[in-house]
């Protein structure tokens, strides 16, 4: 009995000796590399043309395209207002950029099942919106990393308009068709979190109107 | 690698002990064979101790045929019928026991004698414990720090398992559960033995599966609210006429999917879900867990070693280590999904030493030291900021407790001294730049408690039990600063938050007549800086979202609130018992109500005890019970205002039958009988989905 009481004691000491050279290491930097840094919206006027019960976007040799930036805020730079012509339609296109400014927006097409783009704050009849993503088999897939923006009347003064980029929940996509580019309700229908809410001023205004 | 291998050598030790042990006790008994039969009675009386929990304490017990009952449900859920214990919701996979209005870091929940260390500061973290393990639980409701150490201000829960065997024979059993909503099945198994030529010798080995799907309201499934759990057990003992020796290993492993309608990343995310207050998208029955997810693997083992010195003097030493993995998976970009955007492992080393000196009056006297080391790490390779930092606590604690016990009165009265060294050093990369972060903190505390059990007569009695309990403030107390993925809430911690000490006072007074029994608990508690969070008002704006702000705060709270549990026999077959509980919160500071308090409920049930030809045992219940809307909040502090009263309806029966030695019992039970659409104050997803529609369970259990 006396070597077993020994033996408890060798126990004893090996576990507090265990138990005082446990301790915390130093936190490995980690950068967190998922998040969405920078983006880009490119405006570039394309012609319409009307094909039965669609339209055909041609491109126009001489255009020449605006390019919006936004900060990892969303945020443009101070001051960004921009004039787009009304009648005339635009290839809108979104470049994003990781925390480590790597290109992402290939992503949002390769998970079209999860992604969708809403085009939101103008008022009624003023703007039309038309996906135009592919998918690897070059298949129609609403998306709005690619898209086509109409004018259709111009504006008094400007207003914010937004692009939100939504990372939906599992399943959601099914029930979201391409005229709902514009649900102003689209985060009590379309549940999920937004990848990407970028803001700066419009301004749809008559062909010839000055600058201002 | 240098623990690793000092923990590879202590076990070697301990192995090589109970070896040595077993040696002994070979010679020990062909040496005394002749007296084999008084000594195994003596080992009888201390395998079987009574109820680990003082008379004076304020406490309630479920036994094994009680926990037969809600066996296949968490340990919330099964401690959830005992008066005055209510739950915490995250959703439908996650539960955590609420003791009188307090949970997480508030209440001590000991697992086989070792205090639980998990990451409980987390309102999404269930507690990490297999309740088929269990014998009995016990509750606890008063402040018993003294005895059980920090943390216990609110209660603690005692999960007991059933005592090792001592003699030859293989005993166990067997139970299958299964249940309607979210399809779920359940076994779990035991096995029990000793060895006929070393008496005193006892093993048990036993394990749990589970696995259960999507969650159905009463009108629509709950998306990606599977579980999967697998738990084991082994643990052998030994026991000579003075000494015990007892070693047990468990692991929890638990996979859970989180609510996919509660993912929301913004302002106006939130507001337009509450404005529904249900998922809009339809989710059809699946097994399959995907993000937002948890994976939690808790290991536990445990060393006791117990040596009576003489009839008078005993020393229990207890070593228990413990590791809790925790990884969180959320939503995200690419690929990632895979990769854990939580990942921490907190390391627990407990050791406890309790002198015991029992005087002939039934009197005795307790000596004690509890010893914490622990360690918790950030694993790298999530590539998300952090939550909490890595830390290394250090607490140790000495206390002495002396009982006095009387004819008609039992007296007990503790006093505590505590230390704890509390070291943090966190990383967080911010847009506008990276920071280390943490710093030491010391903290120091003395608690004491006094508690009496005043015997009236055959029929009445009278307990009171005044407690001081303590707590340090929790790493994301102190500093965190950042996204907390599981609640979706911003939370800012304050590095200057100080312990929170909380006063009980419960009164308990018990009444038994043949007929009548009730017991009703009344108690008054007033915690010093206790710690809650609170929404600034502010929405912080990150790279992945727009988040509400939550500051970590100190305030003075009061809690009172009473139980009452009674039953009523008509005759031997038809009884009737009513159970209610009422609590009111107040932070006194401020002069508001404090969020998360359970409203007032009652619940009744008439039941019939009868024999039924060729069975044993057999019962029918019908059962109600009413929970009133909670009207004690700030609509500032929270979201959405509280849901609406509801009732439930509950049907079970059971029977059982006994062949030989062997017995098998059955039992079902429908609960939310007529598949109420309803939501609960105490569930935090309640903005997005309701609870649970009808469940029908069936179990079975088999004992040989």
């Amino acid at each position: 009995m006396n070597k077993l009481r020994n033996y408890s004691l060798v126990v004893l000491v090996g576990l507090i000796a265990i138990t005082f050279n446990a301790c915390k290491k130093d936190p490995k930097p980690e950068v967190p590399e998922e998040e969405i840094g920078k983006a880009e919206l490119t405006f570039l006027e394309v012609e319409r043309e009307a094909h039965g019960d669609h339209y055909h976007y041609n491109p126009i040799a001489e255009a020449k395209s605006t390019i919006i930036t936004f900060d990892s805020k969303g945020l443009p730079p101070v001051g960004t207002h921009l004039h787009l012509i009304e009648g005339k339609t635009y290839k809108l296109t979104l470049r994003s950029f990781d925390f480590a400014n790597r290109e992402m927006q290939q992503e949002f097409l390769e998970k079209h099942d999860i992604h969708q783009a809403f085009i939101l704050g103008a008022p009624d009849g003023i703007l039309t919106y038309a996906y135009a993503d592919r998918d690897k088999e070059n298949k129609k897939i609403n998306v709005g990393v690619t898209g086509y923006l109409t004018v259709d009347e111009h504006t008094a003064t400007g207003f914010t308009f937004r692009y939100v980029l939504r990372h939906l929940n599992p399943g959601v996509k099914a029930s979201i068709t391409a005229a709902n580019w514009n649900d102003v309700n689209f985060s009590a229908k379309f549940a999920g979190a937004n990848d990407l809410d970028l803001k700066f001023e419009l301004h749809p205004v008559h062909e010839g109107e000055h600058e201002h | 690698m240098k623990r690793s291998i000092l923990l590879l050598i202590a076990l070697t030790f301990l192995l090589i002990s109970n070896v040595y042990a077993q040696e002994d006790s070979v010679r020990l008994d062909s040496a005394v064979k002749t007296r084999a039969k008084t000594i195994k009675l003596k080992e009888v009386g201390i395998v079987e101790k009574g109820k680990p929990v003082s008379r004076t304490s304020i406490s309630v017990t479920l036994s094994e045929k009680q926990l037969q009952q809600t066996k296949g449900s968490g340990l919330a859920e099964t401690i959830k019928e005992i008066p005055g214990v209510s739950i915490l919701k995250t959703g439908s996979t996650i539960s955590k026991p609420v003791i009188e209005g307090m949970h997480g870091n508030r209440i001590l929940i000991l697992n086989n004698e070792i205090r639980l260390e998990a990451q409980q500061w987390g309102l999404e973290h269930a507690p990490e414990i297999d309740p088929f393990l269990a014998k009995r639980i016990h509750v606890i409701k008063g402040a018993e720090s003294v005895r059980y150490g920090a943390e216990a201000i609110g209660g603690v829960i005692i999960v007991e398992p059933p005592a090792l065997p001592t003699s030859g024979g293989i005993s166990g059993g067997l139970n299958l559960i299964g249940a309607s909503n979210g399809r779920s099945g359940t076994s779990s198994a035991m096995l029990n033995g000793g060895l006929k030529s070393l008496p005193g010798f006892g093993w048990r080995m036993q394990g749990t599966l589970k696995r259960s799907g999507n969650v159905h309201s009463a009108e629509y499934y709950l998306g990606n609210t599977g579980v999967r759990e697998l738990n084991y057990s082994a643990a052998a003992g030994y026991h000579t006429g003075k000494a015990s020796y007892e070693v047990y290993y468990s692991r929890f492993g638990t996979e859970l999917g989180i609510l996919y309608s509660a993912h929301v990343g913004t302002k106006e995310d939130i507001d337009a879900r509450i404005s529904i207050g249900r998922p809009l998208e339809n989710y059809g029955f699946a097994y399959n867990i995907t993000a937002p997810r948890q994976k939690v693997v808790h290991d536990l083992f445990k060393a006791k070693a117990h040596y009576d010195f003489s009839n008078q003097l005993s020393l229990a030493i207890t070593y228990g280590f413990q590791k809790n993995q925790r990884k969180e998976y959320d939503f995200r970009r690419g690929d990632r999904e895979a990769l854990p955007i939580t990942d921490l492992v907190l390391n627990t080393h407990t050791l406890d030493l309790v002198f015991e000196k029992q005087e002939t009056s039934g009197s005795k006297r307790l000596y004690g030291f509890n010893g914490i080391v622990q360690v918790n790490n950030n694993i790298p390779g999530t590539l998300a900021n952090t939550f909490i930092p890595n830390y290394d606590g250090v607490t140790g604690g000495v206390f002495v407790i002396q009982r006095w016990v009387k004819d008609d009165f039992e007296f007990e009265g503790g006093l505590r001294y505590d230390f704890k060294l509390f070291d943090a050093v966190g990383y967080r990369y911010a847009s506008d730049g990276e920071q280390y972060y943490g710093g030491q903190s010391r903290f120091h505390n003395v608690t004491g408690s006094f508690g009496t059990l005043w015997k009236i007569d055959e029929q009445w009695q009278l307990g009171s039990n005044l407690g001081l309990a303590w707590r340090a403030p929790t790493a994301n107390e102190l500093f965190s600063n950042g996204l907390h993925h599981g609640a979706g809430l911003y939370e800012i911690g304050d590095p200057n938050i100080k312990t929170e000490q909380g006063y009980k006072w419960v009164n308990s007074l018990k009444y038994y007549e043949g007929k009548l029994n009730f017991t009703l608990d009344a108690y008054a508690q007033y915690i010093n800086n206790y710690i809650y969070s609170e929404p600034d008002k502010t929405f912080k704006q990150t790279v992945s979202g727009t988040y509400p702000t939550f500051r970590y705060k100190q305030t003075d709270a009061s809690f009172l609130g009473a139980d009452f549990s009674g039953t009523y026999r008509f005759s031997e077959l038809l009884s009737y018992k009513l159970n209610a509980a009422l609590i009111r919160a107040r932070d006194l500071d401020n002069r508001k109500y404090l969020p998360y308090i359970p409203s007032d409920r009652v619940g009744q049930s008439i039941r019939l005890d009868f024999q039924l030809k060729n069975f044993g045992d057999t019962w029918l219940q019908a059962g109600h019970s009413f929970v009133r809307r909670q009207t004690r909040y700030e609509l500032e502090s929270d979201y959405a205002v509280p849901p609406g009263a509801y009732h439930h309806f509950q049907l079970s029966g059971g029977t059982a039958m006994k062949i030989g030695n062997q017995e098998l019992s059955f039992n079902l039970s429908v609960d939310n009988l007529f598949n109420t659409l309803y939501k609960e104050y105490m569930n935090r997803y309640r903005y997005y989905t309701h609870d649970m529609g009808r469940n029908i369970t069936i179990r079975l259990a088999y004992k040989f």
